[in-house]
C-alpha cells in the first residue's frame, strides 16, 4: 500500500535517465590490440608455411598435421577478424573529422587496412600478412601523432 | 551497474544529500560526466571522489576517466522504486 502510493508519487516526479556507461567519450582507444592481432596473423602464416608435410602412411602423423593446420588457420581467421574489429573502432569512434586536416589519407588508410584483414582471411600469403602488420603500424603512428596533437 | 541495478530500473536520487553530509565509500551516486551516470563511490578525497561500477571489468568508470569533482555529483541514490 505504502509502496504503491509511493509509486504514484514518484511518477509525478521529474525523471531523467542515469546511464551506467559513459560510452564513447570516455572509451579507451589503443592500436595495440590491432597490432597484436596483425602480428598473430603473420605468425600463423609463417607457421602454416613451415608446417612439415604429414607422412601419409602414418595415421597419427596425418591427424597431427591436420590438427595443427586447422588450429593455425582458425587462429589466423580469428585474429584477422579481431584486427578488423579493432581498427574499425579506432576509425569510427576515435578519429573525428578534425583529424582529417592533419591526416588527409586517414580514410584510405583505414579502408585499405580493413580490406587487408579480409585478404589475410582468404589467403595464406606472407606478403599480405606483412603488409597488414605494416598498415596497422602506420595507423598506430597516426593515432600516436593525433594524441600528441590533442595534448598540445 | 549490475548486479545492484538493472537496465530500466527507477531509483530515487536525493540531490540534497551532500549539502549536509559528506559522500562516503559505498554510496551509490549519480554523477554528471558527459551525461548522467550511476556509479558507486570507492574512495573519497578532498573535493573529489573515485567512482567504480559494480559490474567489474565491464564498467567504464574512474579507472578510465579519473577522479570526479564533488560538484559533479548530482545526488545520492537513496532507494530503488
Amino acid at each position: 500500500m505504502v509502496r504503491s502510493l509511493l509509486r504514484i508519487f514518484v511518477n509525478l516526479l521529474p525523471t531523467k535517465i542515469a546511464y551506467a556507461h559513459c560510452d564513447v567519450p570516455c572509451g579507451i582507444y589503443d592500436p595495440k590490440p590491432a597490432q597484436i592481432a596483425a602480428a598473430t596473423v603473420l605468425k600463423m602464416v609463417e607457421k602454416i608455411q613451415a608446417l612439415p608435410q604429414a607422412n601419409a602412411d602414418d595415421k597419427n602423423s596425418v591427424n597431427n598435421y591436420y590438427n595443427s593446420l586447422v588450429r593455425y588457420v582458425f587462429t589466423k581467421e580469428e585474429h584477422a577478424g579481431k584486427c578488423k574489429e579493432e581498427i574499425l573502432i579506432l576509425w569510427t569512434d576515435y578519429f573525428k573529422p578534425e583529424h582529417l586536416g592533419k591526416f588527409p589519407n586517414l580514410h584510405d588508410k583505414f579502408w585499405e587496412t580493413a580490406k587487408l584483414c579480409s585478404v589475410n582471411k582468404q589467403e595464406v600469403s606472407l606478403q599480405h600478412a606483412k603488409e597488414l602488420v605494416q598498415a596497422v603500424a602506420e595507423i598506430a603512428e597516426i593515432f600516436q601523432k593525433s594524441k600528441e596533437t590533442s595534448q598540445k | 551497474m549490475l548486479p545492484a541495478f538493472r537496465n530500466g530500473e527507477k531509483v530515487l536520487v536525493n540531490r540534497l544529500s551532500y549539502l549536509f553530509g559528506k559522500p562516503k565509500a559505498g554510496d551509490v551516486v549519480v554523477i554528471r560526466h558527459q551525461k548522467d551516470i550511476i556509479k558507486r563511490i570507492a574512495k573519497v578525497e578532498k573535493g573529489k571522489v573515485f567512482v567504480v561500477g559494480d559490474n567489474g571489468n565491464k564498467s567504464t568508470d574512474s579507472r578510465n576517466f579519473g577522479w570526479i569533482k564533488m560538484e559533479k555529483i548530482v545526488g545520492k541514490v537513496v532507494m530503488k522504486i
